[in-house]
């Protein structure tokens, strides 16, 4: 197994039950290649751009844990994007694609953000009615929360015991915002 | 009942339902369960909890809070009872919050929220 994805094949069984995914116990496969099927990615995609799909290749420094939090992350994403419409009742849908996107970019950064020796949490993600996605990040006391809404614009909220400063914003604010909270 | 005669005051307790989506795996619930737009909520005096309950097949969870609380955060709740809707069931106690609930409002409803309905996860 390739070492860099050392301990992914026991958190993928993880991944995969909450993904929904079932797989034939006899069919032969990296681990690297199970993720991606888990992750609903195609496997081809994958090689031919492996880091657009957070997924880091022999020889490159990630810790498996980090890539075990991402390939998480990922796979929650996933089962959020396959939610049907009317999940939370009336007026709810499935996740729209912008939102699915910006999710998809959110736990991107943020892998790529958070140093590897970092003790912090992984973010929590939720679905959003009607048809969006929750982060919520806590460190200490300093906590986080982004929403992905339906429209695809971004809402965030970072809180202190100080104060909370709430904002609309684009992509664009999310990697200064994870460098505050991660700084803590 | 007449719509115009019931009037939600500050200290009425409002029951919001919380869909298991919204449970993390430490037990605790997302922002996201106080965050959706136009929230429905349940007026606790006209309502039992094991109704609210049964309402959503005994598998949500439930939440109170006073209504105090978004109005505090600028919110408004309205009394907004349903009946003879073609897509939900008759509900006397249903209220309503109209629009978007921001992350500062939500985050408020859900610190000041009481979880008076936990079902274990499947």
């Amino acid at each position: 197994m390739n070492d860099n994805f050392k301990g992914l094949s026991t958190g993928l069984h993880v991944i995969e039950a909450r993904a929904g995914i079932t797989r034939a116990r006899s069919a032969p496969k990296t681990a690297a290649t199970a993720i991606t099927i888990a992750l609903g990615i195609a496997p081809a995609a994958a090689a031919a751009a492996p880091h657009a799909y957070g997924i880091r290749l022999k020889g490159e420094t990630a810790q498996a844990s980090s890539s075990l939090r991402y390939a998480g992350l990922l796979a929650r994403v996933l089962e959020i994007s396959r939610l049907p419409d009317g999940w939370d009742g009336r007026g709810s849908k499935r996740p729209s694609n912008d939102a699915v996107l910006h999710a998809r970019e959110i736990v991107r950064r943020f892998s790529n953000a958070v140093p590897d020796d970092w003790k912090g949490s992984a973010p929590l993600v939720a679905p959003l009615a009607p048809a969006g996605f929750q982060f919520e990040w806590k460190n200490g006391v300093r906590e986080l929360y982004v929403a992905c809404n339906e429209d695809g614009t971004l809402s965030f909220l970072e809180s202190t015991p100080r104060a909370d400063k709430e904002y609309d914003a684009d992509m664009d604010a999310l990697n200064p915002a994870l460098k505050r909270f991660i700084a803590g | 009942m007449n719509a115009a005669a019931v009037v939600v005051e500050d200290d009425d307790e409002l029951r919001r339902h919380l869909n298991p989506e919204y449970r993390q795996e430490d037990g605790s619930y997302s922002l996201a369960a106080y965050k959706t737009s136009n929230m429905s909520l349940d007026l606790c005096r006209l309502r039992e909890l094991d109704v609210s309950v049964a309402s959503r097949g005994g598998k949500w969870g439930m939440s109170q809070f006073l209504a105090k609380v978004p109005r505090a955060s600028g919110l408004v709740v309205n009394y907004d009872p349903i009946k003879d809707d073609p897509h939900d069931a008759d509900n006397e106690a249903h209220c309503l919050i109209p629009g978007r609930v921001n992350n500062s409002q939500a985050k408020k409803m859900r610190e000041a929220a009481t979880v008076v309905y936990d079902p274990k996860p499947e």
